[in-house]
């Protein structure tokens, strides 16, 4: 398990708030693989959630739109 | 909106309650991590025990290195006496009401429940776990197990295992450095040494002078080895001088004691009997007092090894002392015998070199006749 990329992967969810992905960024290396597969899991699972993918696209255009005003 | 920030489905819709269920297996994963954490320092301790039984005392020492009496007196009075699940929700119920609690309101903490008003979330949850972790090993009847290896000795009582408890408690403190580190970053003003159960060396941050620093650890770790029940750690008067702070001694009748350096030379087999020449046997019960050895002339001497071990007289002949053979016990059970007319001299001369049968030597420090 490549911890690097799952600690990409914590920071970058959107299930954990910031507290909560400073606490498995921490524990990470005292977690076993299984331990890191479940969490991998987890955290994928919620990234693929209809309601999370249509949030992340409707944030991007909202992004971009913020960006080309402001322009 | 920043890319990573964290969102919520609307309430009562199929996304929020997957969401929801992603958050119970968080914790449910939490829980095992934790737990699995707590389990490894429980498995090094028993494992270094089991492994080399020459060497537990090391890995032990450290242990109780991570101890501190102050901290182990707060949790301990604040886990104590209540069921597993009791203290879990209580601590729970009061960190819950705590939250709106000042971040600095640690750095007045006192003992007891107080101690635990100050601890930031993530202290809370370590606490929380570590009540776990002692309540599955109480269940399991580890704590017994873990006890004796410490070194207590016969029955373990309450007393003891509130010792092991809080022993653990210290080390798993130090074993959750990485969370303790969490905390420093959420809230700085958190005086850690205050709120957890911390090791000896945070203490130890407080005395700069190195030779004090040094003498304060071994009278810590002495005094954690020698403890049979609740452990006090010694103030730094007491480590600094320990002469002041140790127990009066029993004073000794100087006039019936000589003193000899411990004996020298290859371990013979214990005898336990007065042995003469001729045979007659005098067994130590008809001798009287093992360590006071009497000559026909009623000359009396109590014999020591120096450095405090006492050689038990096995055997003396008090009436053909010309011929008889006096056997020592040293206190490791070594034997050395030695021939009255040998010891006769070397009382009445005050010869201080004596030879045993074997052909050893040892030697008299100081011979006093009444």
């Amino acid at each position: 398990m490549d911890l690097q990329t799952l600690s990409s992967k914590v920071r970058l969810s959107r299930l954990l708030s910031e507290s909560e992905r400073d606490y498995w960024v921490t524990n990470l290396a005292t977690m076993s693989d299984e331990q890191l597969l479940k969490l991998e899991a987890i955290l994928q699972e919620a990234q693929e959630l209809a309601w999370n993918t249509s949030m992340q696209t409707y944030i991007s255009i909202a992004n971009k739109a913020t960006a080309a005003l402001a322009a | 909106m920043p890319e990573n920030s964290p969102i919520e489905a609307p309430r009562g819709t199929p996304e929020s309650l997957d969401a929801r269920n992603r958050q119970q297996e968080l914790l449910k994963l939490k829980e095992q991590v934790e737990l699995g954490q707590f389990d490894t320092m429980v498995d090094s301790l028993m494992g270094t025990a089991v492994e080399k039984k020459d060497v537990p005392t090391a890995k032990i020492d450290a242990f109780v290195s991570s101890l501190d009496s102050e901290q182990q007196a707060a949790l301990g009075k604040f886990l104590e006496g209540k069921p597993a699940d009791e203290r879990t929700a209580i601590l729970r119920t009061k960190l819950q009401s705590l939250k709106s609690t000042s971040p600095s309101a640690s750095e007045t903490v006192g003992s007891g429940v107080e101690a635990l008003s100050g601890l930031s979330e993530p202290a809370q949850k370590v606490v929380a776990v570590l009540d776990k972790g002692i309540a599955r090993l109480t269940a399991g009847g580890k704590l017994n197990e873990i006890a004796a290896k410490i070194g207590f000795k016969g029955e373990i009582g309450p007393q003891q295992l509130e010792f092991v408890k809080n022993f653990l408690l210290g080390y798993a403190a130090k074993l959750f450095e990485g969370v303790t580190g969490s905390i420093r970053k959420v809230n700085p003003t958190v005086d850690i040494s205050k709120v957890l159960n911390l090791p000896l060396e945070l203490r130890l941050m407080n005395i700069k002078d190195p030779v004090q620093k040094a003498k304060y650890k071994a009278a810590y770790l002495k005094r954690a080895k020698e403890s049979t029940g609740v452990f006090v750690a010694p103030t730094l008067d007491e480590a600094l001088n320990p002469q002041a702070a140790a127990p009066a001694q029993p004073a000794s009748k100087p006039t019936e004691t000589a003193t000899a350096a411990p004996a020298t030379g290859e371990r013979v087999e214990a005898k336990r009997a007065i042995k003469l020449t001729d045979g007659t046997i005098f067994d130590i019960e008809r001798g009287g007092d093992k360590k006071t050895i009497v000559s026909a002339a009623g000359n009396k001497a109590e014999v020591k090894v120096s450095g405090g071990e006492t050689l038990d007289v096995l055997a003396l002949d008090a009436k053909d002392k010309e011929k008889a053979v006096v056997t020592f016990k040293l206190a490791d059970n070594r034997s050395i015998a030695v021939d009255a007319e040998t010891l006769r001299n070397a009382v009445q001369k005050k010869e201080k070199s004596l030879t045993t049968l074997e052909g050893n030597k040892f030697e008299l420090l100081e011979i006093k006749n009444v």
